[in-house]
């Protein structure tokens, strides 16, 4: 229902300055304004002009320092990696050969002249092989 | 003096002079309209002299083609609203309502020289949500257009509207309530 209730916010001495300020205590803050110019001094402001290269670097070193974060979590263990001197006896075997050939052969490097011989003819491995894989 | 003009101060190289324009022309009215929202001149002092160190500051940056008058509201708002913000904050810390707090200002603040009807529509505005505040404060008082409130603020017409009318209820409903029961 309609009222006839002058809307209140209408009256306009509602919108007049509330506050008694002194006209002196605008004319000095207009001047305190006034004088920023010398007390900061003429200065041209470059950080909003290199801002945007700014952001750019920091997001650069950003991605690049979380990639090598996430590479370092997924990487294996150093001891999986590390080159033992069995892997570097193992890489220097014939292709031909097995791991358990291997796992035989490596400790013969440490054997007498007549451990040779007998396991020679235990495992029965002729001469003539033996020049025929080399 | 108008923006251009202004523009043309500072492009022929007399900064100072175009500043001091800028002072000339918007400090007034810029004042007038912390001072609604502060409730308290010193703190319009020192927020006003704020402003005016960050448009001497950012001035060398502004882009001409665009509003002069828009981006000197900018700023004020942008720092009336933090100083709004530390008010609310302050407020929390004292453990006082802050809209208490500009209340009890005004009541004993020996500038006001306000009608009953103007004490109580300030400490009305007081309750409102900080950009509302503001969004009825510049409309209010300053009359300001919305397209241009729509710039100052980063906020659409429509959206500017529903808050002003908000605002507007809340505080003409105080009113009613207080002054014409």
């Amino acid at each position: 229902m309609m009222t006839d209730k002058k809307d209140i916010l209408e009256d306009g001495r509602l919108k007049e300055p509330a506050f008694q300020i002194d006209r002196e205590r605008l004319d000095r803050l207009n001047s305190t304004l006034n004088d920023i110019p010398s007390m900061s001094g003429a200065r041209r402001n470059f950080i909003p002009q290199l801002a945007p290269y700014l952001a750019l670097a920091a997001l650069f070193i950003a991605v690049f320092a979380g990639v090598r974060l996430l590479a370092g979590m997924t990487a294996p263990a150093e001891d999986d990696i590390a080159f033992t001197e069995e892997d570097f006896l193992l890489s220097t075997l014939p292709v031909g050969y097995s791991l358990d050939d291997a796992e035989d052969f490596l400790p013969a490097t440490n054997c007498s002249e007549d451990e040779i011989i007998e396991y020679f003819v235990y495992s029965g491995i002729q001469v003539a092989d033996l020049i025929e894989d080399f | 003096m108008s923006d251009k003009e202004i523009r043309n101060l500072w492009e022929c190289g007399r900064q100072e002079e175009a500043f001091r324009a800028i002072v000339s022309a918007y400090s007034e009215r810029l004042w007038w309209n912390i001072q609604r929202l502060s409730c308290n001149a010193d703190d319009s002092d020192d927020l006003l002299q704020e402003v005016f160190i960050k448009i001497w500051q950012a001035l060398p940056s502004f882009r001409w083609e665009s509003s002069l008058f828009t981006w000197v509201w900018r700023i004020s708002t942008n720092l009336t609203l933090n100083y709004l913000r530390k008010a609310r904050f302050m407020s929390l810390i004292s453990l006082e309502d802050a809209s208490a707090a500009i209340g009890r200002r005004i009541d004993e603040d020996p500038d006001f020289c306000g009608t009953e009807a103007q004490k109580v529509l300030y400490k009305a505005m007081a309750k409102l949500p900080q950009k509302q505040k503001i969004v009825f404060s510049l409309r209010y008082f300053d009359e300001m257009k919305y397209e241009d409130m729509s710039e100052i603020l980063g906020t659409s017409v429509g959206a500017l509207k529903a808050s002003y009318h908000h605002a507007y209820k809340k505080i003409r409903a105080e009113l009613e309530e207080k002054i014409n029961p």
